[in-house]
C-alpha cells in the first residue's frame, strides 16, 4: 500500500513536471522569460548570473546622466 | 568517537561552530584558489553549476562557455559580427538578408541537437538590438540560432556595451561535480564523526541525499519551468515530502538528514555573497527604496501576526515577514536559522513565497503597464517587492532594460539586507522571544550562551568579503576588488556550494516533514491573512517611497 500511494504520488508529480516542461505558458511575463532565456529561478542577486551585466548597464546609465546638460 | 565523561570544548562539540569551520575551510580554499589564479600560477578553479536543457535532461551534466565582449568604441552591424567571430565564442554570427533589410544572426558553430547558445545584448547610444530565438525546425528540435531584428542596412550604428554570448554543452561537468561532492562529503564527515556520530553511514546517506538534489537541479533547470521561476528549493522539498509521506523516510537515510548542519553551512557561504559595497549602487533614491520599506514592512508584519493575528509560532511570523520584505527562500532560510524555527515553519514560509512570488511576476509588469506608471519607478516597485531576484529580473525587463537593470539593482541592494536582519532576529530571540519573561533580564554570557552560533560565520564571513578581501585583493591586483572576489571567489565556489547546501536542506526538510505536522501550521489560514496583509502593505509603502526617492526627491537620478 505505501508503495502504491508512492508510485501514484510520483506520477502526479511527474505529470505536474511534464505539464509546466511542456504544456502552455499563459502570460506575456512567462513567454519572455523563455524568449530571452531569463533565469527566473535566480534566489539571490549572486545566483543571477547576468547581474555584473546589468550593474554595468546601471554605470553607463549614470555615466550619461551625469553628462546630460543640465538645466538653468 | 567522542570519549564519554570528558567535557569537551563547544568549539568542537556543537553543530553550530562546525558550521563555521566547514564555510571557513571552503572560503580560505576558494579565496587561495583565486589568489592563486590571479597571480597567474594555475586556472580559474570552479564548482560548476548544473546547466540549463530544453529537451534532454542530460544537458545538465554539461558546462557552458560564456564569452563577454566589452565594446568601448560604437560599432555597426557588420562590425558587430567581426567581433563576434573573432573572439570564437562556440557560435558564429552572420548577417543574412531579410524582407525589410538585413538581420544579424548568431548560430552555433557546433552539430547536432547538442549545441545550444544564448545571446544577451546589452549596447546602448544606438538602435537597440534584441534577438529572438528562431523557429525550431521541423524536426522539433529546440531553436540553435538568435536573430535580430530588421536592420535597414548593415551599417547601421548600434552603440556600444557588452554583447554576451553563452554556448551551452561544451564540456561535461560531472567529475567536477563528483569531485565537489566527495570534498564536501568528507569535510562534513570529519565533524560529523568529531561530534561522535558514525561517518560512514553519514557519508552514504549524504551521496543519496546528493542525488536527490541532482534530481531536483535538474528539473528546475529545465528551460520552461526555469521560466516559470520554480527553483531546485521546490523541487527538492516536493521529492522529500514525496518519500517521507509515502513510503516513509528509511533508517539507512536518516545520518545524513542533518538539515540544520546544511543551512547553517549555507547561510555562513551565503555571508560571503553580502557585500556592503553594493548598497550605494544607485545612490540615495535605491537605498531608500530598499532600507527605509524592508525594515518597515518587517515591523509591521512582527506586530500583526504576533498582536493581531496571535499567531502561536513568532518564527513562522518572522520568516514569512523576512520572506515578503527581503528576499524570498533565502531570507526566509536565513530567518529560521537565526530564530531557530521547526522545518515545517520553513516550509510553510518557503512554499507561499514560492507561489506568490510567481504570481507576481506575472501580474505586476501587466499592472504597471495598465496604469501607464513611469518604468523607473515601476522598477523600483517591483524591485522593492517581488520577493526573489529572478522574478524581479523577469518581470522589470518587460518594461524594457532601464527597468530591468533598476529593478534588479533595487533587489540586490534590499538582499544586503539579509546580513543585519539576521543578525537582529537573532539577538532579539535570544534576548526577548527564548527568555522566559518572569526570568530576570539575561546576563551577557548568558546571552552569548544561547547565541545561535552561525550568526557569528554569517555576519563574519560578510565583514571578511566586504572590508578585508575586496579591498585586499583590488590592491594586490590593480582591479576592482568587487569583480575580482565575485568572479574568483564567490561565483567560482562559495555561491555554487552554498546552493547545493541549501538544495541538501531542503531535500532533508522535505524528508523529516509530514503532511499533519505542515497541516497544523496553517492555523485556520493566519499564515496566508499575514502574507497577504503583509505584502499589500509592502506594495503600498514601496511604491510611496518609490515616488518620493525617484520622482519627487531625486527626481533625475536616473
Amino acid at each position: 500500500m505505501r508503495w502504491l500511494r508512492f508510485v501514484a504520488g510520483l506520477a502526479v508529480l511527474a505529470g505536474f513536471i511534464a505539464l509546466l516542461a511542456t504544456g502552455p505558458t499563459p502570460g506575456a511575463v512567462l513567454q519572455h522569460n523563455l524568449d530571452q532565456d531569463i533565469q527566473a529561478t535566480a534566489l539571490f542577486y549572486m545566483d543571477f548570473d547576468e547581474m555584473q551585466v546589468l550593474e554595468q548597464r546601471l554605470e553607463t546609465i549614470l555615466e550619461e546622466k551625469e553628462q546630460e546638460p543640465t538645466e538653468p | 568517537m567522542a570519549s564519554p565523561g570528558k567535557k569537551r570544548s563547544p568549539l568542537i562539540a556543537l553543530e553550530d561552530w562546525w558550521t563555521v569551520w566547514f564555510g571557513l575551510v571552503i572560503i580560505l580554499v576558494a579565496t587561495g584558489f583565486a589568489i592563486a589564479h590571479y597571480s597567474g600560477d594555475m586556472p580559474l578553479l570552479k564548482v560548476p553549476k548544473m546547466g540549463g536543457w530544453v529537451s534532454n535532461p542530460t544537458d545538465v551534466f554539461y558546462a557552458s562557455k560564456k564569452t563577454q565582449m566589452k565594446l568601448k568604441e560604437d560599432v555597426t552591424l557588420a562590425q558587430l559580427a567581426e567581433e563576434i567571430n573573432a573572439k570564437k565564442p562556440k557560435a558564429a554570427a552572420t548577417i543574412v538578408p531579410a524582407s525589410g533589410g538585413v538581420q544579424l544572426r548568431i548560430a552555433s558553430d557546433r552539430d547536432g541537437d547538442k549545441a545550444v547558445i544564448k545571446v544577451s545584448p546589452n549596447l546602448m547610444g544606438g538602435e537597440a538590438i534584441k534577438f529572438t530565438k528562431e523557429q525550431p525546425d521541423s524536426g522539433g528540435l529546440g531553436a540553435r540560432a538568435y536573430v535580430s531584428n530588421v536592420f535597414p542596412s548593415e551599417s547601421v550604428n548600434l552603440g556600444n556595451g557588452l554583447f554576451t554570448i553563452t554556448a551551452q554543452r561544451t564540456n561535461s561537468i560531472i567529475l567536477s561535480i563528483v569531485i565537489a561532492m566527495i570534498l564536501v562529503g568528507i569535510l562534513t564527515a570529519i565533524g560529523v564523526a568529531v561530534m561522535g556520530q558514525d561517518p560512514k553511514k553519514y557519508l552514504f546517506a549524504f551521496f543519496i541525499l546528493v542525488l536527490l538534489a541532482v534530481v531536483s537541479y535538474l528539473i528546475a533547470n529545465q528551460a520552461q519551468i526555469k521560466g516559470w521561476g520554480l527553483s531546485y528549493a521546490m523541487w527538492a522539498l516536493l521529492f522529500g515530502l514525496l518519500i517521507s509521506n509515502t513510503i516513509g523516510t528509511p533508517e539507512w537515510l536518516k545520518p545524513g538528514i542533518r538539515t540544520e548542519m546544511y543551512i547553517k553551512t549555507g547561510l555562513v557561504l551565503l555571508g560571503a555573497e553580502i557585500l556592503f559595497g553594493k548598497i550605494l549602487s544607485l545612490g540615495a533614491p535605491g537605498l531608500m527604496v530598499a532600507w527605509i520599506v524592508t525594515p518597515t514592512v518587517v515591523i509591521f508584519m512582527y506586530i500583526f501576526g504576533v498582536k493581531f493575528l496571535k499567531m502561536k509560532s513568532k518564527c513562522l511570523v518572522i520568516i514569512i515577514a523576512a520572506a515578503t520584505s527581503v528576499c524570498g527562500v533565502s531570507a526566509a532560510i536565513a530567518a529560521a536559522g537565526a530564530s531557530r524555527a521547526k522545518k515545517e515553519e520553513l516550509t510553510m514560509g518557503v512554499g507561499m513565497t514560492l507561489i506568490f512570488t510567481v504570481l507576481m511576476m506575472v501580474f505586476m509588469p501587466m499592472a504597471i503597464k495598465y496604469m501607464g506608471m513611469n518604468d523607473v519607478l515601476g522598477a523600483a516597485w517591483m524591485g522593492g517587492t517581488i520577493d526573489s531576484t529572478g522574478a524581479v529580473v523577469a518581470a522589470g525587463s518587460m518594461l524594457g532594460p532601464r527597468a530591468e537593470t533598476v529593478a534588479a539593482v533595487v533587489k540586490m541592494i534590499q538582499n544586503v539586507l539579509i546580513g543585519v536582519l539576521g543578525f537582529f532576529i537573532a539577538v532579539y530571540w535570544v534576548t526577548s522571544v527564548d527568555r522566559d519573561p518572569n526570568a530576570p533580564r539575561p546576563s551577557l554570557m548568558e546571552v552569548w550562551v544561547r547565541f545561535p552560533k552561525f550568526i557569528i560565520g554569517f555576519i563574519g564571513a560578510s565583514i571578511l568579503f566586504s572590508f578585508v578581501l575586496v579591498p585586499v585583493f583590488g590592491s594586490m591586483f590593480d582591479g576592482d576588488g568587487i569583480k575580482l572576489v565575485e568572479k574568483g571567489v564567490i561565483k567560482a565556489i562559495t555561491n555554487p556550494l552554498r546552493g547545493w547546501f541549501f538544495c541538501l536542506a531542503f531535500v532533508a526538510i522535505g524528508l523529516e516533514s509530514n503532511f499533519k505536522e505542515l497541516a497544523k501550521q496553517m492555523e485556520g489560514g493566519k499564515p496566508m491573512v499575514l502574507y497577504v496583509v503583509g505584502q499589500t502593505f509592502n506594495l503600498i509603502l514601496t511604491l510611496l517611497v518609490a515616488w518620493l526617492a525617484f520622482m519627487v526627491v531625486f527626481p533625475n537620478s536616473i
